[in-house]
């Protein structure tokens, strides 16, 4: 065997090191870890998590609260409570979701979040993108 | 003549600013996430170490001797006739089918073939295959078939052969593969059917005139911008045709086979690569912070997004220039800094096609979905011609996960490929070993930077751009400072 095949060999031996260095240092993504309440003594039947929260404040077409881009994990549940200044309808691409907006009445879409991706969520009437949701892979 | 020539230019441009175009909304959404820190330090590592790997392949290997140009099939493969008639009537078809649904088609962008055929299908479809399957367009190209019809049917040649003028050089592709850049990227009604069209007609006329002046091949040699990317990307695949026959041909030989390139082949190439780039730049925090200082933020993004399609390839361009100048002193070649320029350019093909790929094929996975139903219903009016009007648009096969992980796969390839090409044509034209080897320090770094780049732009937060109203014509967004508030806001 030459010199040059030992210098492939080797150069190829490296790179299968670092794809599995690189898969096996993979960092996990955190899920947020919720405690269901601790009742005394009665055994914990496995609870479904409180899913998660964001409250939307819409005040003149813009998003108030929370911030622009807002993430979850793939798998969790998530509850949106939207708030908006006047009538309009909030739509949420990819996962489809529309919900008709009523001036100053907190309205309540729940989803589990399936999808990994960005969507955006928008006011449908006026087409104003508000934000986006980045559902990272589990 | 001139009076007719001067009318059938201007014409279209008149019915566009009679237009009054909406922003388009909800076509190309891709739901890509952005490449998370880990993976992007991975990759651009990967990069780094692999450049090393690949140089090292050819330290102390000598000279290498270009394979015979063709390698022939023992048995000459003939292009059957009639496949290539349909796949030709078939080009034809959507061809038209494109123009009359953007001009006659529902205005609403979701609804029409027109922009979605264009933007997540064809674009993607033409640059993937064109690198698979080679130089097919140079039969399927439909204003070369509607040329060669008008040829057979008229007595007359119709052709007025003028010389073409020698400094236009592959100038007319350049800027118009520029302009197309913009009318996607930038300017903001790219997914307007009728405006898209229109487009079209526009380039189609252009292109008709200028094969009627100079003569079919030569104008679509220089001033077709598909056709010359055609040209470039048929290199990639080992199949090649000529003359109604089809070749094999090691793809490498095809890469580096004409070695030096003209000056404004080389300003393409460059925009291959700056106009995908700026599809993510100016999503990113960077851009917006740029625009800050320089006071742009509260103009509109029509006005902000076209001077940077216009200005982004200028960095890519003065960085090649300047790894460019160190190649030749390092090497120290008697050939001047724009033919050292010219001879390595081809190298970064791979660069850009890996990118591309990378960047677009979501799109055409997600939003490529849109034509299943369209095809029942093209024009959005209702139709149901193949009972597939009524499909639903389905988006959780594609996973992030599956995203990132190809995204920098392709990317990491491409840069191994580049590398692996610009070594390859050092071998080729330095005849000193050590000068080769020299010379391509200074070009890996330069793919590194070009490579990390493009990793970093998918890594980047993007930036919510809200829509603003409807203005009322295309004028006021142009000419006057905008009545509505830009707003902008950082992740």
């Amino acid at each position: 065997m030459d010199k040059r095949n030992l210098t492939i060999i080797g150069a190829l031996a490296v790179v299968a090191i670092v794809v599995i260095l690189f898969f096996t240092l993979r960092p996990k993504t955190q899920t947020p870890i919720v405690q269901p309440p601790q009742t005394a003594q009665t055994p914990i039947v496995q609870e479904t998590p409180a899913p998660k929260l964001f409250e939307f404040l819409i005040k003149g077409k813009k998003l108030a609260k929370p911030e622009q881009t807002i993430k979850v994990t793939e798998g969790e549940d998530v509850l949106f409570k939207i708030t908006s200044d006047e009538v309009e309808e909030f739509h949420l691409h990819g996962y489809d979701i529309s919900k008709d907006l009523e001036p100053n009445q907190s309205v309540e879409i729940q989803f589990k979040a399936d999808k990994t991706g960005r969507f955006e969520f928008e006011l449908e009437k006026s087409k104003i993108t508000l934000g986006a949701l980045e559902v990272l892979p589990k | 003549m001139a009076k007719r020539l001067f009318s059938l230019f201007t014409f279209p441009f008149l019915l566009l600013t009679a237009l009054k175009p909406a922003l388009a909304h909800g076509i190309g959404q891709t739901y890509t996430l952005p490449l998370p820190l880990w993976l992007y330090l991975w990759g651009s590592g990967a990069v780094v170490f692999l450049s090393f790997v690949v140089i090292g392949l050819f330290i102390g290997k000598r000279k290498i001797t270009p394979d015979t140009k063709i390698t022939v099939s023992t048995t000459t493969l003939r292009i059957p006739q009639l496949p290539l008639r349909i796949l030709q009537f078939v080009s034809l078809f959507l061809f038209f089918l494109t123009i009359l649904t953007g001009l006659f088609g529902n205005q609403d962008p979701v609804k029409n073939f027109s922009p979605n055929f264009i933007w997540a299908v064809f674009i993607i479809v033409f640059v993937v295959t064109s690198a698979l399957f080679g130089n097919y367009w140079q039969y399927l190209n439909p204003f070369k078939i509607i040329f060669n019809l008008i040829e057979k049917l008229l007595p007359k040649p119709v052709s007025l052969n003028i010389t073409y003028p020698k400094s236009l050089k592959y100038w007319p592709a350049v800027a118009f593969y520029l302009a197309f850049i913009w009318l996607e990227l930038a300017s903001g009604f790219s997914a307007e059917p009728r405006i898209l069209a229109f487009f079209i007609v526009i380039y189609s006329t252009i292109t008709f005139w200028g094969m009627i002046l100079f003569g079919k091949d030569t104008w679509l040699e220089g001033g077709e911008f598909l056709t010359v990317l055609a040209n470039f990307l048929s290199r990639f695949s080992p199949l090649e045709y000529k003359n109604e026959a089809i070749f094999i041909r090691n793809p490498v030989n095809k890469l580096i086979d004409n070695g030096k390139i003209d000056f404004s082949l080389v300003m393409f190439i460059i925009l291959t690569l700056a106009g995908v780039a700026f599809d993510s730049f100016k999503e990113s925090p960077l851009f917006f912070q740029i625009l800050a200082v320089f006071g742009l933020e509260s103009t509109s993004p029509q006005v902000y997004q076209s001077l940077g399609v216009l200005l982004m390839s200028a960095p890519y361009l003065l960085l090649y220039f300047f790894f460019s100048a160190l190649g030749k002193i390092l090497s120290g070649t008697k050939e001047t800094m724009a033919t050292f320029a010219s001879t390595f350019a081809l190298s970064l093909l791979p660069i850009s096609l890996a990118y591309f790929v990378a960047h677009f094929y979501s799109l055409f996975l997600i939003q490529g979905q849109a034509l299943i139903y369209l095809v029942s219903d093209p024009f959005g009016i209702g139709w149901n011609l193949f009972g597939t009007a009524g499909y639903e648009m389905k988006i959780g096969f594609l996973r992030a996960d599956h995203v990132w992980f190809s995204q920098i796969g392709l990317i990491v390839l491409g840069h191994v490929a580049a590398i692996y090409l610009a070594h390859y044509i050092a071998l080729n034209v330095f005849i000193n070993h050590r000068q080769a080897i020299l010379s391509q320090y200074p070009m890996a770094t330069l793919m590194i930077f070009y490579t990390v780049f493009s990793l970093w732009l998918l890594s980047q937060p993007i930036v919510v751009q809200t829509s603003y109203p409807t203005p009322p014509t295309y004028y006021t967004l142009a000419y006057a400072s905008p009545p509505y508030p830009v707003p902008i806001n950082y992740p």
